[in-house]
């Protein structure tokens, strides 16, 4: 049998368009970590993380026949999950004060180039960069990143040392950097890597 | 700004009512945001975190309610733990280490089932059918002077006679022969242009017992790899549901099996050039192509030590899906598989050779969290 994992995430959306359940099982596998440890970062709180999770997975469901063949499911799923947090941050349902911080952002004199980046883009640019990475360091790169893999099991699975996975990873976000030329983008990625 | 006026501006966010400054700042400033933020929570806890959210998805109303899936959600309901086990390539013998382990708990075996053995039907181009095992060896049959025979060591052979080298004559009616193999059956067999082609369980191949003509053409119904001669002027093209590959001498894999939504071909050497009726993609060693004509042919690089490993004699995975693991065993042991309850979309990792009894492959899943019941010609997959 033809396994799932081997598909790319557009295959795996037309499936899932068509009501196959192991496609959209091999997308909760891809993203659920990265989704996650965001709603995590901004939440603070075991299980609201959670419940936004699976809402976000829900709304991918139900939605799943109004969205374009094209789209890109990590971008579609970031957004997803910003709407949803901006939505409690709106009613005020999050611990952390971001009401008053956004308030002061909104003040601030700011570089008006980088906002003309939204953040849809800038999700597209970073998996587009990503394939772009040398093929072992991709690897490496996306087993830590989508697979919520530790070091030492990247170091198991590739039969190299946990050493050249740190080199490695580290290589991978400094080309990305210079690539992206942008740092506030790095935050997906640096909430995807193993602690 | 105030806060209530900060809430204002959420609020025409969502609506989608923001002008394009606005909403540019609310994303800049949230990506900010969590640049700024950090989380740590305990990793020991993610594989049951996994499964925790992916039960509620699953159970969420809205979810249920698509009518869609409630059949295929039986055996997909619970994405379970990734369960890496790598063993050390340097210890073939891993049996050794789980035997301990498990010579405690061991109960007597009911029920086994030996590995897949040489074991093939070969249908002629009369339709006369010739069972193929480890029994004989020689002589077979003869079609149009083609001569067919069966190594010692299980191939079958076609071998075409001095006198027919250079006759390519395209007026010929050249018969068609079928080999199949049974599940729980594998075969070898040498075509008359000397390509050879190892036949996995469950799957046939389609093939003139001569190639006449520009090209050398085949269909496969599951899972073969090609090893082809090379011949630059008759180009072999395999044919299966979803694609078509193109070859003019060079060694790949072809997993093409009828239930299977999708196809995958996988370049160990040489060069390919896969085709649908809408795509042409040619791929570099190391490579795969994998989809159908509705959900596209895809690129990617494969693992090309997984996709072979049958070739070569053992199971192997790697973070691979139970569904798929269980396939395999199913197709190799001639058992079917059948799911109790909700648990068995686990993934799975390590290898084991493919002469192991059945038994001791089950222990080895067992080693890493999947267990089983054996009942006569069938597993049932315990949550």
């Amino acid at each position: 049998m033809n396994s799932y994992k081997s598909l790319n995430d557009f295959q795996l959306l037309e499936l899932i368009k068509s009501g196959d359940a192991n496609a959209f099982a091999e997308i909760y596998e891809r993203y659920w970590t990265l989704i996650l440890h965001h709603a995590l970062k901004m939440l603070k709180d075991n299980d609201e993380a959670k419940d936004l999770v699976q809402d976000v997975f829900v709304t991918l469901w139900i939605k799943i026949d109004q969205i374009d063949p094209n789209t890109n499911i990590a971008g579609f799923l970031y957004i997803s999950t910003r709407n949803k947090i901006l939505n409690l941050i709106r009613h005020n349902q999050i611990k952390t004060d971001y009401l008053s911080s956004l308030a002061n952002f909104v003040s601030e004199p700011r570089n008006s180039a980088l906002e003309e980046l939204s953040a849809k883009n800038l999700n597209f640019v970073i998996e587009k960069e990503i394939q772009n990475l040398p093929v072992k360091m991709r690897e490496i790169f996306e087993l830590s990143r989508k697979k919520f893999l530790s070091h030492k099991e990247i170091a198991d699975v590739l039969d190299i040392s946990d050493k050249t996975v740190k080199k490695q990873i580290n290589n991978a976000i400094r080309i990305l950097k210079l690539r992206l030329n942008i740092l506030p983008t790095l935050i997906l990625l640096s909430s995807a890597l193993p602690y | 700004m105030t806060k209530e006026e900060v809430k204002e501006l959420l609020q025409r966010y969502a609506d989608g009512k923001c002008s394009p400054q606005e909403k540019a700042m609310v994303e800049h400033w949230y990506l900010s945001e969590s640049f700024k933020q950090s989380s740590d929570f305990d990793t020991n806890d993610i594989q049951e975190l996994k499964f925790e959210i992916w039960d509620k998805i699953t159970q969420d109303r809205s979810f249920k309610s698509n009518s869609k899936i409630k059949s295929i959600l039986l055996w997909t309901a619970s994405v379970a733990a990734v369960l890496i086990f790598v063993f050390s390539l340097s210890e073939p013998f891993i049996f050794n280490s789980a035997d301990k382990l498990l010579a405690k708990k061991e109960k007597p075996a009911v029920f086994d089932k030996s590995p897949a053995r040489n074991k093939a039907v070969l249908t002629l181009s009369d339709g006369s059918k010739i069972i193929l095992d480890d029994a004989r060896s020689g002589y077979i049959a003869d079609q149009q002077g083609i001569k067919i025979s069966k190594s010692p060591d299980g191939s079958i052979i076609y071998s075409m006679p001095e006198s027919l080298l250079g006759n390519n004559n395209e007026s010929d009616v050249v018969p068609y022969n079928f080999i199949t193999t049974p599940k729980g059956g594998k075969f070898q067999i040498i075509l008359p242009d000397k390509s050879k082609i190892w036949l996995n369980s469950e799957s046939t191949l389609r093939f003139p017992a001569r190639f006449i003509g520009q090209e050398r053409n085949v269909e496969l119904t599951g899972e073969a790899y090609f090893e082809v001669a090379k011949n630059i002027n008759m180009p072999f093209i395999v044919k299966t549901k979803d694609m078509s590959v193109f070859v003019t001498g060079t060694e790949f894999n072809i997993m093409a099996y009828s239930e299977d939504k999708f196809t995958s071909t996988t370049l160990v050497q040489g060069s390919v050039q896969v085709s649908s009726p809408s795509q042409k993609i040619i791929l570099k060693p190391g490579e795969q192509v994998v989809g159908n004509q509705t959900i596209g042919l895809s690129k990617r690089d494969a693992d090309i030590e997984e996709t072979i490993a049958w070739k070569n004699g053992l199971f192997q995975f790697n973070n691979t899906d139970i569904a798929t693991v269980m396939n395999q065993i199913s197709r190799w042991y001639d058992v079917t598989v059948e799911y109790e309850g909700d648990s068995s979309g686990k993934r799975f990792g390590g290898y084991i050779s493919r002469d192991s009894k059945l038994s001791q492959v089950l222990k080895m899943l067992e080693l890493s969290g999947v267990k089983c019941r054996i009942e006569e010609k069938k597993i049932i997959v315990l949550p």
